[in-house]
């Protein structure tokens, strides 16, 4: 309490009035626990295995800061355009929104952040050459990710590969109604506005050796993917109309414009199945896609499946091959043979059993194989090879050292979403590698990667938010083709956010456990011992006028406080 | 010191004819005072307003119990016997009453001087109030400055434009013609 | 300029000239007029103010409370039932020394349910620090309220400008309204040395220990002193400026008065008859009107008083289980005197819940006192009698 001379009444303010009441008794050291600004892991970016910031961008829409957002997001990622059009994004499937009116659109966020960031402007800034070389073998999404952070943080990057250009599965392997080649060749360009090289139609063990980019780079990345479909196995599969998915899909994504029968049979139950039969529907070919399980243990992207279906391709669920039927020099016919499901297999789905009797035949001219398919890892010496895989543990690396990997050969993620993330963590690890020798335990965790620290051990799900803050919003819808205009086109499918659009939807987002300065903690504190940074993000406790109460933490209604015990 | 009381219904617009009576009079320069029969009355019931003019200021705070005059805006209130409007009324004191009759008919009403006006019909002809509620309020003031000679019409005009918020037009039509139309009682020919 | 008013337009056209900035007030018999006149001179850009419509008379008063912390010159008004919903912020805003202005119009408490005038509402607020000023007439209101704004705001405590129901509310009469230019110059913009500021946060109405709050309550009641002599000082100015000058109270003919009638508000009005008629008649009869019951003029009353051989207090307003207010607090002021000096006090209970109060129920009481016939100290003035005062007071029927 202020002293004032208690003889002059006139000293004393006419009520009482207060400008500098309480912090001048230190009750904060009477606490047992005291409350600390923590931001943990959301449940989205939890489930994004390509590492991204997703509440703190979002955040930043929420608030108009678009351009911040986008720069964000590129942090690591280098496909966000791509990526906001292929990704599965399991992110939406755990959005705790999904509670207040259905999850946020995160995978349309990333389009519209991607594309609104096509500048280098939108780069992070490169770190200072280090002088250190590192090659690149495949410039799919795994080998793109792992270019792009290594020459941010300053190393001298090549990529290699065998086809005419980069991108890999995301060129060859996906069609335009997905994703419009522009996206893709804008996001390469950005990559090599950091300087990177891509050496196209050069394949590593044919047109150069592993020994002599080994002489040449301090560091070799196998990010090499799977081009060998798998063969099916039955009578007459061949026949010359027995086509291999990925290699059909990569003509037909090319131009090629191939002879091919008015109606096929697409075995599998992939993605790479569900753009066989869409992309066959719109040059003109009527698709009928056969798979041995059910709809439920379908490894293709709902969304994806949901589409074809929209788009009249006719499906055969629990229905597996037996034989390709032909007369004469024509496949007439596929037989096949019904399906039940038993118990689950090692990768956990239930094992199809063929029901005896069941056989019949689904009139075709002609067969697609989809079923799965394999790399090409000839270029490896056998340690670093094992089976089809190549043989890298946790920290990224080969038992040859030198040799780092990453991709689907390496870990068989399947996603061009996990190739990203694996390209971020290789990085880090060959760049931790390059500057100071010593290899990690274990590669970061890709969110350990992020520009602002965060609990990875703790997720936030619904059960930690304060619902009494959250009313429910419904999800908007996001446009799409309809199916009739789909058909004969490979014009893009999926729409994107406008800005307005964009700015609405991340006002929804509940910015699970991250500080987003809702000033809750602010209003709650009964002491005052809170208060905004000058000039920063956030707001800073008063350790010593805190008493420990703990209500700020309860009524973050995103769990972005927490307690921490006070050790004196 | 003249006191008016002013009788009527609940709706008829006694507390109006109260305030125009007042803002005409100081027109004249009289110190005027002018207030309702403090009240909550519902309409069709029985009311009554007051105004007092005054060449000195007006210092009475009372209702008035003893009027010079008096104003009755409804001629059933004597006819039914509601009210007994002559209560307090001075002896010679002037009252006008809105009614078809001539004012013979009251002549019972005592030693005062009477007058009538057909107040209703003429609020009715210039479409003031409705055919079964006339609002005629105004039309009596008219008659009330030829029969009193206390307020000029012009000032009885003006004030209806100061504080009759509708149809201020019609009101001061109604008003003059029924300065015209207003009859009085002789008091010779009615035998006293 | 010239105009005919009701109390209640007197009232709205006081708190524009005196440029209010906020209004907060909430609807209620008598008062409505005040507050619609209001609203039509925000709406039609007369007065420049934020007009806050509020569910209650708590929350009127609170946004008044909140307005006038942040420097801002407000207004509010009420009666009755609704002063009374106030009442825990009406101590508020004076602990808080607010110079809030209120109109309040008397209006009788209910049960039974009244609309009509009488003072126990205002009176009932008696001890919250407010000051109060009763007018006689629609003149006096418009007058009062500029004035309190000034009394106010130099002194730091609010004012109620309390004027009877109906028979100052309601009644039109002639009032000269001042000019705008001449309130400006007489009323300059508020600028409190204490308010609320963005760049100098601070908790107001905060926690006061024992060690401080008997200081604070003797601030206030040093402002109340300080306030007798502005109210003075105002009225003087506001005389120069107008030729209508107002004091603490008012004298009527008590030059030679042995017989003095003492009232406050419009009852005061109608006694000026009766006391020229009783002079006319050689009896030595005075009057003096109560204007400012707080701060109490109770020095200035017990030299108008000393000496006197009798005077009436008529009571619009009963302190049940004692006297009327005015009474009992007139005669506490004369307690110091001599008793030589200390005239015997007749105190009259009357005009309760609206009734009327004419020239012949005043006659009657101090023809009564002055010949003797009334020699109780409170009586209760046309009124039923009871046979059996202990039956009427607890039976029903």
């Amino acid at each position: 309490m202020v002293e004032l001379n208690p003889k002059f009444l006139e000293d004393l303010p006419i009520t009482s009035y207060s400008d500098n009441p309480t912090t001048l008794i230190k009750t904060g050291t009477w606490k047992y626990v005291q409350p600390s600004y923590d931001d943990k892991l959301p449940a989205c970016s939890n489930l994004c295995p390509a590492g991204n910031d997703i509440s703190k961008a979002l955040d930043l829409v929420a608030r108009g800061q678009v351009d911040e957002a986008a720069r964000l997001w590129r942090t690591g990622n280098p496909l966000p355009a791509t990526l906001g059009r292929v990704c599965p994004h399991p992110c939406e499937s755990e959005c705790n929104r999904n509670a207040f009116g259905g999850a946020i659109a995160i995978h349309t966020m990333e389009r519209f952040l991607g594309d609104r960031s096509f500048d280098p402007a939108f780069l992070p800034e490169k770190k200072p050459a280090t002088g250190k070389k590192v090659a690149v073998v495949g410039a799919g999404p795994a080998g793109i990710a792992a270019a792009y952070n290594l020459a941010l943080a300053g190393h001298d990057v090549e990529v290699f590969d065998d086809k005419p250009a980069p991108g890999g599965y995301l060129r060859t392997g996906i069609p335009d109604y997905r994703l419009p080649k522009e996206i893709l060749d804008r996001e390469i360009a950005l990559v090599e506005s950091l300087g990177v090289r891509f050496t196209c139609d050069t394949r590593v063990g044919r047109d150069v050796t592993l020994d002599d980019l080994r002489g040449r780079f301090d560091a070799v990345i196998a990010a090499v993917g799977f081009h060998r479909s798998r063969p099916l196995g039955v009578p007459g599969e061949d026949h010359p109309k027995v086509y291999n998915g990925v290699h059909l899909l990569e003509r037909i994504l090319l131009g090629e414009r191939p002879e091919l029968p008015a109606r096929m049979a697409i075995v599998g139950g992939g993605n790479t199945a569900m753009d066989v039969a869409r992309s066959l529907l719109r040059i003109g070919v009527e698709p009928v896609v056969v798979y041995r399980r059910s709809r439920l243990e379908m490894p293709a992207i709902p969304a994806e499946v949901d589409e074809a279906m929209a788009e009249g391709i006719e499906l055969h669920f629990l229905t597996a091959p037996s034989r390709v039927v032909v007369e004469g020099d024509r496949i007439t016919a596929l037989e096949c043979l019904k399906m039940r499901l038993g118990e689950p297999d090692e990768s956990g789905r239930r094992r199809p059993i063929p029901v005896e009797g069941s056989g019949f035949q689904i009139p075709v001219g002609g067969v697609v194989t989809a079923i799965g398919e394999s790399a090409d890892l000839d270029f490896l010496p056998e340690p670093a090879r094992e089976g089809w895989r190549i043989a890298a543990d946790s920290r990224f690396a080969t038992p040859v050292e030198g040799i780092f990997a990453a991709g689907d050969a390496a870990f068989g993620g399947g996603t061009v979403t996990a190739a990203v993330g694996e390209g971020r963590r290789v990085a880090a690890v060959v760049n931790a590698w390059l500057g100071g020798g010593e290899l990690p335990q274990e590669a970061p965790p890709v969110q350990g990667l992020w520009s602002r620290p965060v609990t990875i051990a703790r997720t936030v799900h619904v059960e930690q938010l304060n619902p009494a803050y959250f009313t429910e919003v419904p999800r908007p819808e996001i446009p799409e083709l309809p199916p009739e205009q789909r058909k004969t086109s490979f014009a893009e499918v999926m729409g994107g956010f406008t800005e307005e659009e964009a700015v609405a939807e991340a006002r929804r987002c509940l910015v699970c456990g991250t500080c987003n300065e809702c000033c809750n903690c602010l209003y709650f504190c009964p002491d005052v011992a809170i208060h905004r940074r000058e000039n920063a993000f956030g707001f800073e406790i008063d350790t010593e006028h805190c008493k420990g109460c703990g209500i700020c933490v309860e009524e973050c209604p995103r769990d972005a406080l927490s307690l921490v015990e006070v050790t004196s | 010191m003249i006191e008016i009381r002013i009788h009527g219904r609940g709706g008829q617009g006694a507390v109006i004819a109260s305030q125009i009576l007042a803002e005409a009079a100081f027109r004249e320069d009289m110190h005027v005072q002018a207030f309702p029969s403090f009240g909550s009355e519902r309409r069709g019931a029985p009311v009554a307003a007051f105004v007092r003019l005054d060449d000195e200021p007006v210092r009475i705070r009372t209702e008035i119990y003893e009027p010079d005059g008096l104003i009755v805006l409804d001629q059933s209130l004597i006819l039914q016997k509601l009210v007994d409007v002559t209560q307090g009324f001075k002896e010679g004191g002037w009252i006008l009453i809105n009614s078809s009759h001539p004012p013979e008919e009251f002549a019972g009403l005592g030693s005062y001087r009477v007058a009538t006006v057909d107040a209703a019909h003429i609020a009715v002809e210039h479409h003031l109030g409705s055919i079964t509620a006339p609002i005629v309020n105004t039309a009596i003031l008219g008659a009330f400055s030829t029969f009193t000679g206390l307020v000029g019409l012009e000032h009885i005009a003006e004030a209806i434009h100061a504080t009759v918020p509708v149809k201020p037009e019609a009101n001061v039509a109604a008003a003059r013609q029924a300065a015209q139309s207003v009859k009085v009682l002789d008091a010779q020919a009615a035998g006293r | 300029m010239r105009m005919v008013l009701k109390g209640n337009g007197a009232v709205a056209h006081g708190v524009r000239l005196a440029r209010a900035q906020v209004i907060s007030a909430y609807p209620i018999t008598p008062q409505t007029s005040i507050i619609e006149g209001l609203a039509d001179m925000v709406s039609e850009g007369k007065l420049d103010a934020k007009f806050i419509k509020v569910e209650s008379e708590h929350s009127a008063l609170a946004g008044c409370i909140s307005a006038s912390s942040a420097g801002a010159r407000v207004f509010t008004a009420t009666s009755a039932q609704g002063l009374a919903l106030m009442h825990e912020l009406i101590h508020w805003a004076a602990g808080a020394r607010l110079p809030i202005v209120l109109a309040n119009v008397n209006r009788a408490m209910a049960p039974g349910w009244s609309i009509w005038t009488d003072q126990n509402d205002s009176l009932s607020q008696r001890d919250t620090g407010w000051m109060q000023v009763y007018c006689e007439s629609s003149q006096e209101v418009v007058d009062s309220v500029i004035q309190a704004y000034k009394v106010s705001e130099k002194v730091l405590l609010p004012t109620m400008v309390i004027l009877d129901a109906f028979f100052l509310s309601h009644t039109y009469e002639d009032v000269e309204v001042p000019e705008q230019s001449m309130v400006d110059g007489f009323l300059p913009p508020l600028d409190l040395p204490q308010k609320m500021d963005l760049e100098r946060p601070a908790a107001l109405g905060n926690l006061v220990f024992p060690d401080r709050y008997m200081e604070f309550r003797r601030k206030m009641d040093l402002a109340h002193d300080l306030a007798l002599g502005v109210w003075e000082e105002v009225g003087r100015e506001w005389g120069g400026l107008t030729g209508r000058s107002y004091g603490l109270v008012e004298e009527y003919r008590l030059e030679g008065a042995e017989l003095v009638f003492v009232t406050a508000a419009t009852a005061a009005s109608t006694a000026r008859v009766v006391i020229d008629a009783m002079r006319e008649e050689g009896i030595p009869a005075g009057l003096l009107r109560l204007r400012v019951f707080r701060p109490f003029p109770a020095e200035l009353l017990r030299g108008v008083l000393a000496g006197r051989k009798k005077v009436v207090v008529l009571d619009r307003n009963c302190s049940f289980g004692h006297h009327g207010i005015f009474h009992q607090e007139i005669k506490s002021a004369l307690y110091g005197l001599p008793d030589a000096q200390r005239p015997p006090m007749y105190g009259f209970i009357a005009g309760l819940g609206g009734r009327d109060i004419r020239p012949d129920d005043i006659d009657g009481m101090l023809r009564g006192v002055w010949e003797g016939r009334i020699t109780d100290p409170v009586s209760w003035w046309d009124v039923l009698e009871a046979k059996d005062p202990a039956r009427a007071a607890v039976v029903m029927a």
